[in-house]
């Protein structure tokens, strides 16, 4: 019984002949279901012994062992003695091995009532908030360290990530601030038009794109471009014991991994706002020619005249509120990342949601605040 | 008896995408039945002898033969099969870190046979048992165990669809030395009792005395020799001399006098 040649048709038998069991063909992993379904149906008498022979299977492996061992059993549970015949030396000790170790489970976790799962989450909730402003108090030690030694401030590693949080994101957020723009203008303009008001477009755009839109649309990507790399970042730094071999090496892993993340998309995101206000205007202004009759000229002229600078101040002031907003959670939820990948996984969707979310609940805030100050 | 011929590797050359050459010309058998050691210093490339063979690397130019199979212009189909003959114990272990032990060593199973839940589960018991994990951590999740408990656990994955040949990168690296030789007997267990073919990368040099038959030498880009551990030793290559002439390997001869 030697291992031969792997061929996928091969197939295992059991036979019952009186009291003779005959097994034959391969018993190996890929042949033994069919015996799983046929053994049961053996039928023999109870009177006397059975013989169980395997002198012509060609092929035998664990699992085939492992087979044997539960048709032995299954005979054995019905009452019988039981010879065996053509099994070698190591194969039987196998068997044996099998037989002496049945029924061995390991203790399975516990699944707790719903009842409990809530409260065990609505705790691990609140001691997440308490984590995240403890987070954010040291953030803000780490950044005292900077601002009391300048030469601590890594600015390298603050380029890089306006690199490639804000250069490298530039033509997404052109492109799709141009469509925005341009869909904008498309919209208000058919309802203008009716009214003969066509040149309000600019007032309507001017304001909703430098105050709302732009800043809102450029975080939101960003958030899903940035935030996420940033969490699966730290998280397979955390995976991977980086994160520890800082803190050994005595070196705060905020100061080294958060901060200048931070410090990068508070200088990057404001000049992505502008870039998005921008191209958004462009969009507009192609509309406003193509459907309005509005001449680029007219555009500018009138957006100089009714546009201000306060409300490019007052869609700018947001954004380092956003950037550090992304950037925090993004960071917040790599460090949360735990021992397994699909954590990594997990906790970047998070730092998503939770970003996008905190987005425009800042944004809705922000309003309150202007319309209580009347601005 | 003629030796039959499981792992044919010949006028193997490997060089990486920036040029660096790491095989050239190399050869090497593996014979039925044996435990086979590959040696070398750091960067000999003995790991990525094992991952061409295993497909996960491309050589350069060269044949590889595995089971009389040619896995390098074998079809899929084929290599299919080749694959579920062949078990993998990765240096780290590489458990699906989001699975327990359990559902690890499920996996395979699952995907290759149509046995019942009930019936793989009991299955992959035996098989923890095989690999002498302790079945009462088989519901833990790989981070929640200790080197040597994940070694064993990888050693029960890759025993999964009985394989008939086994690769083990660094079986013993990172262990105690009561657990590194409890390795090294379960080594020697499976060949034994399971028949099986191992080969091996391995620094540790109780390992080679103790579990292998044959020690094959990476050095030069090349297996510089292919011979048990007592006429390696004896080599006058002065790449093999220098690897085994010092002080640590020294102690590790069985014979050695403190």
């Amino acid at each position: 019984m030697t291992k031969t040649q792997f061929n996928s048709k091969e197939s295992a038998t059991i036979v019952c002949d009186k009291q003779t069991i005959l097994c034959q063909g391969s018993w190996i992993t890929q042949t033994i279901t069919q015996l799983a379904d046929t053994y049961q149906q053996l039928t023999m008498s109870t009177d006397s012994d059975v013989t169980i022979d395997i002198r012509s299977v060609e092929d035998i492996d664990t699992a085939g062992l492992w087979m044997l061992a539960k048709v032995v059993q299954y005979i054995k549970s019905l009452g019988c003695e039981i010879k065996l015949i053509g099994l070698e030396d190591e194969q039987n000790e196998i068997l044996e091995k099998i037989l002496q170790s049945k029924n061995q489970e390991a203790p399975v976790k516990p699944v707790y009532p719903f009842l409990e799962r809530v409260g065990v989450n609505a705790i691990a909730s609140w001691e997440l908030v308490i984590s995240f402003i403890a987070f954010l108090g040291e953030i803000t030690l780490s950044l005292f360290a900077w601002v009391k030694d300048i030469r601590k401030i890594r600015w390298q590693s603050i380029l890089s990530n306006i690199d490639s949080a804000g250069l490298q994101a530039s033509g997404i957020i052109a492109l799709l601030s141009f469509l925005i723009g341009l869909v904008l203008a498309y919209q208000v303009g058919t309802q203008l038009e009716t009214y003969g008001a066509s040149i309000y477009v600019v007032d309507l755009l001017g304001l909703s794109l430098l105050r709302e839109f732009s800043p809102l649309l450029t975080a939101i990507i960003v958030a899903g471009r940035s935030g996420s790399a940033f969490a699966a970042q730290i998280g397979t730094m955390k995976l991977n014991e980086e994160v520890d071999a800082l803190k050994t090496l005595g070196v705060s892993p905020t100061e080294v991994l958060v901060l200048p993340k931070i410090l990068g998309l508070c200088i990057a995101l404001p000049l992505l706002t502008i870039l998005a206000i921008c191209f958004s205007l462009l969009g507009g202004i192609v509309m406003s020619k193509m459907m309005l009759g509005i001449s680029p000229v007219d555009f500018l002229k009138r957006f100089s005249d009714v546009i201000h600078l306060k409300t490019l101040i007052l869609g700018e002031i947001k954004t380092p509120i956003f950037a550090l907003l992304i950037a925090s959670v993004g960071c917040f939820q790599g460090f949360l990342v735990t021992n397994s990948a699909a954590s990594v996984g997990e906790r970047t969707t998070i730092s998503v949601v939770h970003s996008i979310f905190m987005i425009i609940v800042m944004d809705a805030l922000f309003s309150i605040v202007y319309s209580a100050l009347g601005i | 008896m003629e030796k039959q011929i499981v792992i044919e590797v010949s006028n193997l050359e490997t060089t990486f995408a920036d040029g660096t050459c790491v095989h050239k010309d190399l050869d090497l058998t593996v014979y039925k039945n044996e435990v086979l050691a590959i040696v070398g210093g750091s960067g000999t490339g003995k790991t990525t002898l094992i991952r061409e063979i295993l497909l996960l690397q491309k050589a350069t130019s060269g044949s590889i033969n595995v089971f009389d199979i040619n896995v390098l212009t074998a079809g899929y189909q084929v290599l299919k099969e080749v694959r579920q003959r062949w078990g993998m114990m990765f240096q780290s272990g590489a458990l699906f870190s989001g699975l327990t032990v359990l559902e690890n060593v499920c996996f395979p199973l699952q995907q290759y046979t149509k046995l019942s839940d009930s019936d793989i589960k009991e299955l992959a018991y035996f098989k923890l048992s095989l690999a002498q994990f302790p079945a009462e951590s088989a519901n833990k999740l790989p981070a929640e165990l200790s080197g040597g408990m994940i070694k064993r656990a990888a050693v029960a994955r890759a025993l999964a669809m009985d394989p008939e040949l086994l690769f083990l990168d660094e079986p013993t690296a990172g262990l105690d030395p009561n657990t590194a030789s409890g390795l090294d007997e379960l080594v020697l267990d499976l060949k034994e009792t399971l028949g099986l073919t191992i080969v091996m990368v391995t620094h540790d040099l109780d390992t080679l005395w103790t579990a292998t038959d044959r020690v094959a030498f990476l050095g030069e880009k090349k297996v510089l020799a292919t011979k048990s551990m007592k006429e390696l030793i004896q080599d006058e290559h002065p790449l093999i001399h220098a690897y085994f002439s010092n002080e640590r390997a020294k102690r590790a001869e069985p014979n050695h006098e403190v």
